[in-house]
């Protein structure tokens, strides 16, 4: 794209090159599960399965906190945040309690279930802030999206590990587009047939271009949530405070008042929070967040998702003394700046949410694009150099990695839903994956012709997306008119999406060997120009 | 360079002066960086490029506005980290001059590490 | 309503889009096609291009200009992927399934 010396422009290959021979493979693993866990809220309400309607906050807000403090047995709490969980019940984080050790100094915090249909507490747990958060129900959800932030590494190596491949992308989306010699020229022009070298270098560098803007905000954005908390707050607050982590979270995220302050009443919350869904487009709040209530300077930020058109989230906040509307919800300080603007961007443009399905579902594309970008351009590599033994091993192992990877995670829905049924999903999703991914790599490196290897791993991939959902509604999964009926067309949909592209694959590989005789006799292609 | 050396070949020689002996410094140091290019510029896009970003994102609370919020100085330096990795980095492997590039990159570790040590 | 408003931003974008592609020499060239009967035009497909996504960042909608652009990328490395010869494929299927004549918008033949 850009002219430049001939020797920058070998450095530049050998960086584009070997960033991606080196970690290429991690990286198209991190790619094609955040495309899966673009849609993990689908997922889990998908795995997970429970059609109970949720109850509406703006009619029972008031009864759900009232029946979480009676259970807990206080009046006024710090923090205090509702959700609801897969399973439809409202969810109660209480945080900043007395510890029920007198000898303890240290606050605890609490979760309260409440059913839905009874508005009881089902469940309550007392623990530290970071053990109570809710997981049990969204083990497979969980374990795909492990995989995309971390490959599974433990604290901090993963993080660390991810940010590095979101930084090796950015070098090879950057290195690329300074070493692509006609950018705009070859912007139209898709793979030339014969599956010769040229075939390769046009498909990656056709999805490349292609991919490359989104290439560039998924990497930074990617690096941003696998460095802020793991590397960057640790190195600014080791130089603006000292060290002191806590003091660095209350500068940037702002601390409440501190000393004695005034128990007060609290409004109407069910008003409050109806108010609020009729100012932010009539749209059902997913959940609310209080600071102290019970005391006059309690406040509750009313979570609302970004309004038609608009890329940041609408959520507003409200003085619980008075109902007074205070504005905008900030995620940084007190006020709206510049710096709150710019990490609430980092959400939207990595996750894709702010437009509903819609623009989940093109996230997936541009997360499959850059995948396929990794991979095609994985093997362009490994085909240049067909004459060594070496790079005719890689070429398989990216085979093996590419469909691999993709029948893994398939592998690992089974694992889940079997368990569900047989024994324990927290144990079986991941050594499903394991299984899975051993018996790949074993029929990969068993089986000597390409050719039948990539149709074993289609026909394979094909099999297990079509059979999925017929397992899902073996394990006593809810039914299509049930799902519909109850509110949760994800479900159907996910169906539908596993049973397509199952078939798809197998179509696919019918085409290819049993009907390509005939295909191949109907006309040769005809030799392209260069 | 071949020049310069003839100058100063000789220590003798009363041209052995401040500048004549920094000249012959820098060339020796430029000849002996130029003996291993590749070495060099993978120790500079590797390690020193890293240290050069993660100084950077150390210093910079120290001068950026805080912003309304006060938040701004704390949260770029997070934001940008990767920006200025990738700057640095690029600049490290497309520069063709390795005495520059290892001084620029020194002196950005050196100059933001007396920031830090001075306003801390 | 999101659905309405991409639809709405990104379909003129694709049909100039899809002129682009059709008409580009390099792509004819490699693909053998005849040469292009007519001259190529460029601005008033650029500008029905961009101007979708234009109009969503001047109305101050960034989700949808963000949306645009995104869905631009994927589709249009999706049409620019297919060859000439794939697309002639989908066209006689379109025609097949719908009965309709699948108007080409070049002029060559």
């Amino acid at each position: 794209m850009l002219s430049l010396k001939q020797n920058v422009t070998k450095r530049l290959v050998a960086v584009h090159g070997w960033s991606g021979v080196v970690l290429g493979l991690l990286l198209y693993v991190v790619l094609l599960t955040g495309a899966v866990a673009v849609f993990d809220y689908e997922i889990a309400t998908w795995s997970t399965d429970r059609v109970d309607a949720r109850m509406a906050l703006a009619d029972n807000a008031t009864d759900i906190i009232e029946t979480a403090l009676t259970e807990v047995g206080v009046s006024e709490v710090e923090r205090l945040n509702v959700s609801f969980a897969h399973t439809g019940e409202a969810v109660v984080y209480l945080h900043g309690l007395p510890n029920p050790d007198p000898d303890e100094s240290r606050s605890v915090s609490m979760r309260v279930k409440i059913d839905p249909k009874t508005g009881e507490p089902t469940e309550t747990l007392v623990g530290a802030e970071a053990d109570i958060f809710e997981h049990q129900a969204r083990i497979l959800e969980r374990f795909l999206v492990d995989l995309h932030v971390r490959l599974h590494v433990p604290e901090p190596w993963g993080l660390f590990l991810t940010g590095i491949l979101g930084l090796v992308m950015m070098v090879a989306s950057i290195s690329g587009f300074v070493i692509h010699r006609h950018l705009f020229k070859d912007l139209f022009v898709p793979e030339r047939p014969g599956k010769r070298l040229v075939s390769f270098r046009d498909r990656h560098a056709l999805a490349g271009t292609w991919g490359l803007p989104f290439a560039v905000v998924l990497a930074f954005t990617g690096t941003f949530y696998s460095f802020a908390l793991s590397l960057g707050l640790p190195v600014v607050s080791l130089v603006a405070f000292g060290g002191d982590r806590e003091a660095a979270i209350e500068a940037v995220i702002g601390g409440g008042a501190h000393g004695e302050i005034a128990p007060a009443a609290m409004t109407d919350l069910n008003a409050l929070i109806a108010r609020s869904e009729a100012a932010a487009g009539n749209k059902p709040s997913p959940g609310f967040q209080i600071h102290h209530w019970g005391l006059e300077d309690g406040e509750i930020t009313v979570f609302h998702s970004a309004r038609t058109g608009g890329l940041l989230a609408d959520s507003r906040k409200y003085a619980l003394a008075t109902g007074e509307y205070l504005g905008p919800s900030i995620i940084l300080g007190q006020q709206p700046s510049a710096g709150a603007a710019a990490v609430e961007l980092m959400a939207p443009l990595h996750f894709g949410h702010f437009g509903g399905f819609v623009s989940k579902l093109v996230w997936v594309g541009l997360g499959g694009a850059l995948s396929f970008v990794t991979i095609t351009g994985l093997q362009l590599w490994a085909r240049k150099r067909q004459d060594e033994a070496l790079w005719r091993f890689f070429d398989r192992v990216i085979g093996i990695v590419g469909y691999g990877l993709p029948i893994a995670m398939v592998g690992a829905a089974y694992g889940f839903f079997l368990a569900l049924a047989l024994g324990d999903p927290e144990v079986w999703t991941p050594w499903a994956f394991i299984i899975v991914s051993g018996v790949c790599i074993a029929v990969g490196l068993a089986v000597r012709r390409l050719d039948l290897l990539s149709a074993i791993y289609r026909g394979s991939l094909g099999l297990g997306c079509f059979c999925l959902p017929l397992v899902r509604l073996e394990v006593g999964g809810s039914g299509w008119v049930e799902a519909l009926a109850a509110g949760r067309p994800m479900i159907p949909t996910l169906d539908v999406f596993f049973f397509l592209t199952g078939l798809g694959y197998l179509v696919w590989l019918a085409r290819e060997t049993v009907l390509a005789p005939a295909v191949r006799a109907e006309g040769q292609v005809a030799e392209p120009a260069e | 360079m071949s020049n310069s050396d003839e100058n100063t070949t000789d220590l003798d020689q009363p041209s052995a002066t401040l500048r004549g002996r920094l000249t012959r410094r820098l060339t020796g140091l430029s000849d002996w960086l130029n003996r291993r290019p590749t070495t060099v510029r993978w120790v500079l896009a590797g390690p020193v490029v890293l240290i050069v970003s993660l100084i950077s994102m150390a210093a910079i609370p120290f001068w950026f506005p805080k912003g309304a919020a006060g938040v701004d100085h704390l949260v770029f330096p997070v934001i940008l980290f990767p920006l200025i990795w990738s700057a640095f980095f690029f600049y490290a492997v497309m520069s063709d001059r390795l005495l520059t590039t290892s001084a620029v990159l020194v002196g950005a570790i050196g100059g933001q590490l007396a920031l830090i040590l001075v306003m801390i | 309503m999101t659905l309405f408003f991409v639809l709405v931003t990104i379909v003129p974008s694709l049909i100039a889009l899809g002129y682009l592609i059709e008409t580009d020499p390099k792509r004819r060239r490699a693909f053998r096609e005849p040469a292009l009967g007519h001259e190529r035009y460029i601005v008033p497909p650029l500008a029905l291009l961009v101007l979708p996504g234009g109009a969503t960042l001047a109305a101050g909608t960034f989700g949808l200009f963000v949306l645009w652009f995104s869905t631009l990328t994927v589709v249009g490395w999706i049409m620019a992927a297919l060859s000439p010869d794939a697309w002639r494929r989908i066209g006689a299927r379109l025609e097949a399934w719908t009965g309709l004549a699948f108007r080409r918008v070049e002029g060559g033949r």
